[in-house]
């Protein structure tokens, strides 16, 4: 893929996005300009970069949605309903095409089918374009046939019979030019289509705009054609089709026949050959170059202030632009003495009489500035190809990449850009790129796996550094230097805290507005009432909760499940909630904040609740819970019930949370995230799902224990409590040992058991017994260990090689002292040996 | 200067250019595209931006866009031309294919060239040639 597209994008995405979010803010605010505004921006901005890609469908379907938001910014009128609708399904299209784009390179195959459907429903929801037509019929009325129909004069004859077969009532006929724009296949139109849709055509012809270059100069992706047509359909009609491209047709009436047959004389055919006489890209360039400072100088009145700054610059241009063509030198070197005399005198004429000087010198000799001195524009045209080949590699590579330092803004603005070496077409500029003080934010994009690869180095000289503590211990003990224990350790205490520091600012670059997530459900939610006949108010609180990238990759997709569920089954219709005297517009509230060292994100609706009773009736015939459960169950507990797999409350299944499917899978997902999922629920009043998510899924923190000689960690976040029991707690229930805990039955582990066999479960006869006790669902386990140590941060290895899959652990971390650790998964491991 | 010489010429006989432009992808185009001719090119983002490196680095020529945020490309010719001590290099302004109003706010308020986007590469290439001074004859 080549840097450009990789450039692009990003860049499409973030665009799509700023259309989306104010697409939905539109439908609240349907007549904010300021948003319309931002959105025509956007699209505007996304049309005109895509136009660098070849890819017509692309740059079609968003200049239609351009358009159609021009015509609101323009008059001011709200967008309706249905055209938002529109411009949402264009977005969805268009990140569909990124997505492609990003994965294959290239846009699906029916992607040109797809944009012109599209585009022609987004197109007819403009308002029938009358400013367009009448655009059109105003510059008909300066279409000159007699000029333009000249290519049809060999075919008079075959016309007039034409003519007199198709409109046997002497129906006006209209003689139509349609120029493209040379770039308009950057620009998504199709000329030929659009062409080949005239109705009524009586005859056509296509002609050159300019006769063909050489083939050096000869650019295959500008449209050098020209359509000539004579149409019995009505004037409105043809204006009509034309309306995206009124300013490239031109409309003549033609009253009789007679006209076409003298339109096709000599005379007009000469005046074509003037204009096959048309000047290289120079000239023309040059010329309409001198036309804009022409009209600049005209506009110009020295009591204006910047007037006297647009004269200077008028000065400078000509001035420039002579060095390519010298007939203009004597009118460029005589400018800055007249505008001297203008800024004393406060009177422009001088300087405009010169100027005009220049413009007439162009009209009088048109070939003669550029074709007579053969040196001066050779060298031009040769040079573009010497130069993009001869270089050595100036600087692609450093062209795609956005990237500015943020380092040392003012001495790098201020530095001399001559400063600038040969070759170095890249790095002095971007100095300068990244200087810019008092400018706005100044990023660097990074690839997510090299951050990927710092955090897990950082995360191993976390570990690494827990070795010095233990060698401090050696020097002393074993090797009786205190006093190089004593360095050692002031040492640690140095290194211990700078890899904190790195540590924490590695998690803060980890770190993005949960916002990322939250972005998408705007649209979500709109979505699903809409298809569910249901209203609902979102309130979005708290998107600028930082959390750390794995969160938001992960967070995604079970929040989505969970929201769906709220909306198809937490909240009422309109008529349910008028029948509950509430208000028949609901309530849904996301929001995030951070709780010590976790996140929170809530999903409150006010919908009907969870109905208890109904729930335990589906559980029990479902087999999910006994009848003796049912009635011992707390009420917690049966809300829990919603998140067992193949549960459902809803005896209709939906195309939106389907058979409840979605949430057993959402509960998995956020435990695998090492997150907790909570629900409240009051009966008629609502129903709260509250997420508990770790900080970041990077960096582990581990209770450590001692099972026999080995040490074993156990992740904090599973942990309930930690006790410790004397002997006679310990109760036998149906032969298996148990504590009692707050009034729960807490069945024990004895893991020397597990990992030593009997051996190891010889009963400790005296002293209590540690018990790391940990929550799996709603279920407690206490784990036995013979001690409870330090606790850690750390990073947690997977498995790998042979023991990978092992059940039961979640993979390896190394202790200070080399040791491995295999870390538990306690829930695992509970429902392995928990029998 | 003739034509193989041009690419041997030191760049800092080369006109600097400086491109306004909020669209990433339009100013990495036409950055690739005038840096493969030899320009010496820097980049701002907005009007604000573009503005301080104009009166800053004093570059030969400005490529502006005219919508962007903050300050746009109008705002920008603008306040550089009101600037009594400020070089008045040549600008040149993307604007809307064929929006009569952009032209004409960009001939008011001090644009030496407009041209629509997406940029043609012959057109800027020959524009910029044209207005950076870069000149074919020495």
């Amino acid at each position: 893929m080549s840097n450009l597209l990789q450039s692009f994008i990003p860049e499409a995405r973030d665009l799509i996005k700023t259309v989306v979010e104010n697409l939905l803010l539109l439908e609240d605010a349907p007549t904010d300009t300021s948003v319309i505004e931002e959105l025509f921006r956007a699209m505007h901005t996304l049309k005109g970069s895509s136009g660098i890609f070849d890819m017509p469908p692309f740059t079609g379907l968003t200049h239609s949605a351009e358009d159609l938001l021009d015509e609101h910014r323009d008059s001011g009128e709200p967008l309706s309903s249905d055209a938002i609708d529109r411009l949402l399904e264009a977005s969805d299209v268009l990140i569909g095409w990124i997505d492609a784009l990003e994965d294959a390179g290239e846009l699906p195959a029916d992607a040109a089918d797809v944009s012109h459907g599209l585009s022609d429903r987004i197109h007819a929801m403009a308002r029938s374009g009358s400013a367009a037509e009448d655009g059109v019929a105003e510059s008909g009325e300066s279409g000159d046939a007699a000029a333009f129909l000249a290519c049809l004069e060999p075919r008079a004859t075959e016309i007039c019979g034409s003519v007199a077969e198709a409109s046997p009532d002497d129906a006006p006929l209209t003689a139509i030019r349609y120029t493209p724009e040379a770039d308009c296949f950057f620009t998504g139109d199709d000329p030929l289509l659009t062409w080949s849709k005239l109705p009524e055509m009586i005859a056509w012809e296509m002609v050159l705009r300019e006769p063909w270059p050489g083939i050096e100069e000869f650019d295959p992706y500008a449209c050098n054609l020209v359509f000539v047509g004579v149409s019995t359909a009505p004037r409105t009609e043809i204006a009509h089709l034309f309306r995206y491209v009124s300013n490239q047709i031109e409309l003549s009436t033609i009253d009789s026949l007679s006209d076409l047959e003298e339109a096709a004389t000599p005379a007009s055919l000469e005046q074509r050959e003037t204009g096959k006489a048309l000047p290289a890209i120079r000239q023309r360039l040059a010329q309409d170059l001198i036309k804009h400072q022409a009209t600049m100088v005209a506009g110009i009145d020295l009591s204006k202030e910047g007037d006297a700054g647009r004269l200077a610059s008028i000065s400078k241009a000509l001035g420039n632009v002579a060095r390519s063509v010298p007939p203009l030198r004597a009118v460029a070197d005589a400018l800055p003495q007249l505008i001297d005399d203008a800024l004393a005198s406060g009177d422009t004429r001088q300087v405009a009489a010169a100027v005009r000087e220049a413009e007439a010198l162009f009209a009088e000799v048109p070939a003669a500035p550029m074709s007579a001195p053969e040196t001066a524009p050779i060298p031009a045209v040769a040079e573009k190809p010497a130069a993009a080949t001869g270089t050595p590699s100036p600087a692609p590579s450093t062209v795609a990449k956005p990237a500015a330092q943020t380092a040392s803004g003012g001495s790098a603005a201020s530095a001399p850009e001559r400063n600038d070496t040969a070759g170095g077409t890249g790095e002095g500029n971007k100095t300068k790129k990244a200087g810019q003080p008092g400018g706005s934010r100044s990023m660097i994009r990074i690839e997510e796996s090299r951050l990927d690869s710092l955090m897990n180095l950082i995360g191993e000289l976390v570990v690494a550094k827990n070795a010095l503590p233990y060698l401090a211990q050696q020097a002393e003990t074993e090797f009786d230097v205190p006093d190089l224990s004593r360095e050692i350790t002031s040492q640690y205490t140095v290194v211990d805290r700078l890899a904190h520091e790195m540590q924490t600012e590695m998690l803060q670059l980890r770190m993005m507005p949960i916002s990322d997530v939250f972005d998408r459900f705007p649209r979500l939610v709109r979505d699903v009432t809409k298809k569910l006949g249901k209203k609902v108010r979102l309130d979005i609180v708290g998107g600028d909760t930082q959390v750390d990238k794995s969160i938001v990759e992960s967070l995604g997709d079970p929040m989505i499940h969970i929201i769906r569920n709220a909306l198809d089954h937490g909240l009422e219709t309109p008529e349910e909630r008028g029948a509950f005297g509430k208000n028949d517009v609901g309530h849904l509230k996301i929001s995030a904040h951070s709780e010590a060292d976790q996140i929170i994100v809530k999903v409150a609706d006010d919908g009907r609740g969870v109905n208890r009773e109904k729930v335990k009736r589906k559980a029990l015939e479902r087999g999910l819970i006994t009848a003796e459960e049912a009635t011992t169950m707390s009420d917690e507990a049966v809300v829990e019930l919603i998140f067992r797999p193949g549960f459902s409350t809803n005896t209709d299944v939906t195309d939106l949370s389907g058979r409840g499917v979605g949430m057993d899978v959402a509960v998995t997902t956020i435990r695998g995230m090492g997150g907790k999922l909570q629900v409240t629920s009051d009966e008629g009043k609502g129903t709260t799902v509250r997420l508990s998510l770790p900080l970041s899924m990077a960096i582990s923190r581990l209770v450590v224990v001692k099972v026999g000689s080995a040490l074993y960690g156990i992740p904090m976040d599973m942990i309930f409590q930690m006790v410790r029991v004397m002997p006679d707690e310990v109760k036998l229930v149906q032969g298996r040992e148990v504590i009692v805990l707050r009034g729960e039955i807490v069945p024990l582990i004895r893991l020397q058991r597990i990992f030593n066999g009997a051996k190891g479960a010889a009963k400790r006869a005296e002293g209590p017994d540690a018990v790391v006790v940990t929550a799996s669902g709603n279920q407690l386990f206490g784990f036995v260990v013979d001690d409870l140590q330090e606790r850690m941060e750390t990073i947690v290895k997977p498995l790998e090689g042979v023991v990978s899959g092992l059940p039961g652990f979640v993979g390896t971390s190394l202790m200070g002292d080399g040791r491995v650790l295999l870390v538990l998964n306690p829930e695992e491991m509970a429902h392995a040996h928990a029998h | 200067m003739s034509a193989p010489e041009t690419t041997h010429a030191p760049p800092q006989d080369m006109p600097h250019i400086l491109l306004v432009d909020d669209a990433l992808t339009i100013r990495a185009y036409l950055e690739r595209l005038l840096t493969d001719a030899g320009y010496r090119v820097s980049a701002a983002i907005n009007g604000a931006e573009g503005l301080e490196r104009a009166l800053l680095d004093r570059p030969d020529m400005v490529l502006a866009d005219l919508n962007m945020p903050q300050m746009n490309g109008l705002e920008m010719v603008k306040q550089l031309r009101a600037n009594s001590s400020a070089v008045q290099m040549p600008v040149a302004m993307l604007t809307t294919e064929q929006d009569d109003h952009d032209i004409a706010d960009a001939i008011a308020v001090g644009a030496n060239f407009h041209m629509s986007k997406p940029p043609q590469p012959e057109t800027v290439l020959e524009i910029v040639h044209l207005l950076s001074g870069r000149g074919d004859l020495s």
